[in-house]
């Protein structure tokens, strides 16, 4: 329930920020807070207040503005590189299971290669080759998921294709596109969507830690990971920089935590220890 | 016995092509990367004809299965190619961070268990009672904190505030001397960083734990003990736990990739001079081939730990049997 | 501009530099003149030393100075280790393999220079006596002292310094643009090396003066091992390498058989004083600002000083800053061969466009000083005020809209454009230092102000460079750092089109006069030709120069006679003491 209300109002922040940005140029939040890209010398790392509920940083910047703002990029990114990584590991998934053997040997060799590197430490390489970008995390961090979701299709597709319907659909000559797409991946759904909303929670970390590094986005748009990075010359000061920009990674992936565990439990209380993701 | 060594020699074959192919990936990775390495060896100022007659002395107009098969022959025996920026062997560069990454993961390793055995325990024993509930919501908080935040959030509150307001210096607001060198610096200096290191991997742990101790619990062989009289204690400490952990245990062992990857961040933060800040400064230094060194390194570290990890476990767990899908 | 009373400010203002300068100039024109043009104070050689220190171990043959030093004139004790704090480690001591300043930081200390350049530019003895010029300016002939060893105990000789040019000049290193047009060298006599030129090379003088790049290696070491040499230097420098714990610290300690001459501004009777001295490797800055607020390390060197902790630093009762001109300046650079800004007036207008010191006191907090050439006025030849007089480009938005418009760009709602093509400029940054970014982005609105549309790309630090040098943006902020004035070669040189010279300015007069500058060995001479060039260059408008960036050096208060080469800016740590 919890988890739901909150990954409901981070959508709802992220679309308000989106739709404010790109279509009424920052109207809407220099109406209501002020503009999240506007510097002001004169309020340099004020503490929070009325007018600045979360106080500003160095430039004089709004950051509650630019913590609002900052929901935007999570949640693309997140989106993104997990909806990406979702598809492709589903067409390897269910690929590998429904031929087998060599397709299958091949193709979870290769996811074997991608697991064996470090999350991170891959998406940190990607980005110095690739150079910073939207596109470049999104992509740095969908390479990153795409193992977990073909593995955990290819287990579902192998205990669905053993099923007598799957049987009957092919004696009756179905193209296995057909059979794979229309009768059996619908019955795997469970565990993917599950697998999806943690592995959500887990890329916006991924996203805000590479910002944070000054391996993401371009430093010019707000985003959480940036926002942390700039505050840690001011953590002593203005604690305010800090805590807001990281409390707001925190209630966001904890949100997702929250709606992934519901999620499990209510659609399949079999999947308890087998969907904790890969950090 | 015999099926042991099989199914040792079955996972060391399984190992190669994946290695095979993690070296062929960091490989091609330097090769797409911007930047010719003969350029920034001699920077901008050289003349085209010298980064020419550098690229032709680094090999680097060879075709690219010809420079491949050169970097894995030369990684097969340790030789990892020579760094862009200090032209010292990588090998070299990486062994002396070593330590430091080590210790840095021993002791996350340790936090992480530290917390999340007795938590995991209690929360399965007491399920539904307000520890479960606690353990569970803390366990949450701990995979929902960002660990580099965490360790900002530590240097302040702990190393500066205890500095600043009690005097009290233990906590350095900076580095990490290794135990080797200082036993007692050494641990105190450790703590901050595992401990941000170490939070998330144990609410991991604790959930596994808490999980298999439930498992076990509803085993018949707990309901046939207790209708034979054998105490609560007796069942649990000998009996449930014992069957619950060790697996658990042995699978943190898999944890091995987070608690690298996670120490890029971490030694950032705190100023650890491991792998992580060297890959990081690599990075921001464009040091190919000394990233492409430490990615290979460590996916090799990860497949070794994997196979380690896959044999122990089914030592410990005599229902394993050998030989069997593993997907 | 800013307030900046409240700095410390030591030495070098733009006047002081001019006012050295001229004294250089009639000083070798006293000794100049004659068959061979005798560049090197050689009065260090002959009276026994070149400043009032009363250096005992000056002079060739110093005696022994192994016994221990205790702190000359006045107050502090000897430090028994000075702790200086930056923020990234040394990548290999060896100069021919890496030029990073955290390698040059330690190996200014390990290493001596041939010759020595005091803080007035005079030139007296280091591991040679003199340099002897023939007419043609290419034969560069030096006397070496004897009675020099290096650290391992070998002793010091002819034959190091011909290995070491040799290994240079064959060896892929990022040094080698430096020695320019050298050919060979050879031991001319048993004391004596000779260096030969393809042509006459005037900034020879200068770099021959600097230990931390071009210091003496020893042969023998190196021959033996070079991976093990460039962990384990060995030079003939005031400091020998005791420790270096890589990411973490490098400690040297104190080199008591030193006898190589030194400058005269060094005042101790047996320097160097600090026993021995520890570069601390702390990346964050919130850590290495508290280390030298909590007195853990004595010295922030200024390559890693957060400008912004600036008056924390010099409001705390123990410590203060060393503000000075650096020799990096920082300059917003025009493609001139690439519309629109392949045009002139476009150039010019652009220029107009720039509020250099909204930049210098917006974003760099008014750690910077004005300017109208692209490189520091502690460089020889500097013209900076005479391009501002005479050429201008002052920020000035009018006459930026009235060049627009008489170039045909006229406004046409929010941005101008030309036969209904909007005026767009390309820019490109670095994605680090924040400043930079900041400055980038403050051009983008600058530039809008005037009418123009910028669009702004950001890369890694090395693909920027990259992605401007295909040629196909237009603008770019530089920086460049260096302390002869041959760096216009980089700047301006058809030769670095695209790579360093990010104007892709390719003129074969400013080729021409670029090469006068470098082969005028007469420093008079030399300004001269630096003087020409710089106002036909900033004529053609390739960039808009912003300024000259200050730094500064935390230093604790109890840290006494720390001083800093005006021209050079290395530190000297020789006479270094510690009030408690």
């Amino acid at each position: 329930m919890v988890g739901g209300v909150i990954v409901v109002g981070v959508f709802a922040v992220a679309l308000f920020s989106a739709i404010d940005d790109f279509l009424l140029n920052r109207q809407l939040i220099t109406m209501l807070v002020a503009d999240p890209y506007e510097t002001d010398r004169f309020a340099r790392l004020l503490a929070p207040s009325l007018e600045h509920p979360f106080g500003t940083d160095e430039q004089g910047r709004d950051i509650f503005a630019r913590t609002l703002y900052g929901t935007r990029t999570s949640v693309v990114v997140g989106l993104a590189a997990v909806g990406f990584a979702s598809a492709v590991g589903i067409v390897i998934g269910s690929v590998t299971a429904y031929y087998g053997d060599p397709i299958d040997m091949i193709g979870m060799r290769a996811m074997d290669v991608l697991l064996s590197f470090p999350s991170i430490l891959l998406a940190i390489a990607l980005m110095a080759i690739l150079g910073r970008g939207l596109e470049n995390v999104i992509f740095a961090i969908a390479i990153v998921y795409v193992p977990t979701f073909a593995r955990i299709t290819r287990s579902e597709v192998l205990s669905e294709k053993s099923e007598q319907y799957v049987g009957a659909a092919r004696a009756m000559g179905y193209p296995d596109t057909n059979i794979v797409s229309r009768e059996i991946l619908p019955n795997s759904l469970t565990p993917i969507i599950v697998q999806f909303t943690f592995s959500m929670a887990t890329a916006i970390i991924a996203e805000a830690a590479l910002s944070f590094l000054g391996l993401g986005v371009s430093p010019i748009h707000p985003t959480w990971g940036i926002m942390l990075s700039g505050a840690r010359q001011y953590i002593t000061s203005a604690w305010w920089y800090s805590i807001f920009p990281g409390l707001a990674i925190m209630v966001t992936v904890l949100g997702f935590n929250l709606l992934g565990d519901s999620l499990r439990d209510a659609l399949d209380p079999q999947q308890q220890r087998d969907a904790e993701g890969r950090m | 016995m015999n099926d042991i060594l099989q199914y040792i020699i079955k996972r060391l074959l399984w190992a190669v092509p994946v290695l095979l192919g993690a070296s062929f990936v960091a490989f091609i990775m330097v090769h797409l990367a911007p930047g010719d390495p003969a350029r920034l060896m001699l920077g901008e100022r050289a003349s085209a004809a010298q980064v020419a007659q550098l690229r032709m002395e680094l090999g680097l107009n060879k075709p690219l299965y010809v420079q491949y098969a050169g970097f894995l022959g030369d990684a097969i025996q340790g030789d990892l190619g020579r760094s862009i920026r200090s032209q010292q062997p990588v090998t070299d560069l990486i062994v002396g961070r070593l330590p430091y990454t080590i210790q840095l993961a021993v002791a996350s390793l340790v936090v992480s268990l530290a917390i999340a055995l007795p938590t995991g325990i209690l929360g399965a024993l007491r399920k539904g009672r307000l520890t479960d509930h606690v353990s569970r919501v803390v366990a949450l908080l701990g995979i929902s904190m960002p660990n580099f935040w965490l360790g900002l959030i530590l240097i302040v509150v702990v190393a500066v505030e205890l500095s600043s307001r009690f005097g009290i210096d233990v906590f350095p607001l900076f580095g990490m001397t290794l135990v080797t060198e200082d036993p007692v610096e050494g641990i105190f200096s450790v703590m901050l960083p595992a401990f941000a290191l170490g939070t998330a991997l144990a609410a991991l742990v604790m959930r596994m734990i808490r999980g298999g101790v439930l498992d076990e619990i509803n085993q018949s062989y707990v309901r046939t003990a207790r209708a034979y009289g054998i105490s609560e204690d007796e069942i649990t400490y000998v009996y449930v736990l014992k069957n619950a952990i060790l697996p658990t245990i042995t699978v943190v062992g898999l944890q091995l990739g987070y608690l690298i990857g996670g120490s890029v961040i971490i030694e950032t933060v705190f100023g650890i001079p491991g792998i992580g800040q060297l890959a990081i400064n690599s990075i921001f230094a464009q040091d190919f081939p000394v990233i492409q060194g430490i990615v290979l390194l460590v996916a090799a570290a990860f497949v070794a730990s994997n196979l380690f990890v896959d044999v122990l476990y089914g030592m410990l767990d005599p229902r394993i049997r050998y030989g069997g899908e593993n997907a | 501009m800013g307030d900046k009373n409240n700095h410390t400010k030591v030495v070098r203002t733009a006047d002081d530099l001019r006012g050295t300068a001229l004294d250089r100039r009639e000083y070798l024109r006293l000794l100049g003149g004659g068959s061979a043009l005798v560049l090197s104070s050689s009065l260090a050689g002959c009276t026994g030393n070149g400043g009032d220190g009363g250096d005992g171990s000056d002079g060739a043959g110093g005696s022994g100075s192994g016994n221990d030093s205790s702190g000359s004139g006045g107050s502090g004790s000897v430090p028994e280790e000075l702790v200086l704090a930056r923020a990234g480690d040394s990548e290999a001591l060896d100069p021919h393999v890496t030029t990073a300043s955290y390698s040059e930081q330690v190996m200014s200390l390990i290493y001596d220079p041939l010759v020595t350049m005091d803080f007035d530019g005079n030139f007296s003895a280091g591991l040679g006596t003199e340099w002897e010029v023939n007419d043609a300016g290419t034969e560069w002939t030096i006397e070496l002292n004897d009675g020099i060893n290096f650290h391992n105990g070998d002793s010091f000789t002819a034959d190091d310094v011909v290995f070491t040019y040799e290994r240079l000049l064959n060896k892929p290193a990022l040094l080698k643009w430096a020695v320019g047009p050298m050919s060979g060298v050879e031991a001319t006599g048993e004391n004596a090396v000779t260096f030969t030129f393809e042509e006459k090379y005037a900034p020879w003088n200068t770099y021959s003066s600097y230990g931390g790049y071009f210091g003496i290696l020893p042969r023998g070491p190196v021959e033996a091992d070079e991976d093990a040499f460039a962990a384990n230097p060995v030079g003939t420098g005031p400091y020998k390498l005791e420790e270096w714990v890589r990411g973490d610290h490098v400690t040297l300690t104190r080199n008591d058989e030193w006898s190589t001459p030194h400058s005269p501004e060094i005042e101790s009777e047996n320097p160097p004083l600090p026993k021995k001295i520890t570069f601390r490797v702390i990346p964050e800055e919130l850590p290495r600002v508290q280390a030298l607020l909590s007195g853990d390390v004595d010295i922030l060197l200024a390559r890693d000083f957060p400008q912004r902790e600036l008056s924390t630093i010099q409001d705390d009762s123990g410590t203060t800053a060393d503000v000075f001109t650096s020799n990096n300046a920082g300059y917003v650079a025009f493609n001139m061969q690439q519309a629109p800004t392949d045009d002139v007036t476009v150039r010019k207008a652009l220029a107009h466009a720039v509020d250099k010191e909204r930049i210098i006191e917006d974003i760099y907090q008014g750690l910077g000083a004005e300017n109208w050439v692209p490189f520091s006025e502690n460089l020889l030849g500097w013209a900076g005020e005479d391009v501002r007089d005479e050429i201008g480009y002052a920020f000035d938005t009018e006459k930026a809209g009235q060049l627009l418009d008489e170039a045909g760009w006229t406004m046409d709602g929010e941005f101008r454009s030309k036969d209904g093509e909007r005026l767009t400029i390309d820019i490109v940054s670095t994605n680090t230092p924040p400043p930079r970014v900041q400055t980038a982005e403050e051009m983008v609105s600058m530039f809008a102000d005037v009418g123009v549309e910028a669009k702004l790309t950001t890369y890694e630090y090395n693909t920027a460079y990259d992605e401007f040098g295909k040629g196909e943006s237009n603008v770019m902020y530089g920086t460049v750092s260096w302390f002869d004035t041959d760096i216009v070669n980089f700047l301006w040189g058809s030769e670095n089109a695209g790579a360093s010279n990010l104007s892709f300015l390719q003129d074969p007069e400013v080729d021409q006069m670029i090469s006068d500058g470098a082969t005028a060995i007469d420093p008079a001479e030399r300004e001269e030709a630096y003087y020409e060039l710089q106002m036909k260059v900033m004529e053609m408008c390739p960039c808009q120069p912003i300024m000259t960036y200050e730094q500064a050096t935390g230093l604790r208060t109890a840290v006494q006679n720390y001083k800093q080469h005006p021209s050079l800016l290395t530190p000297v740590y020789h006479d270094v003491t510690l009030d408690e």
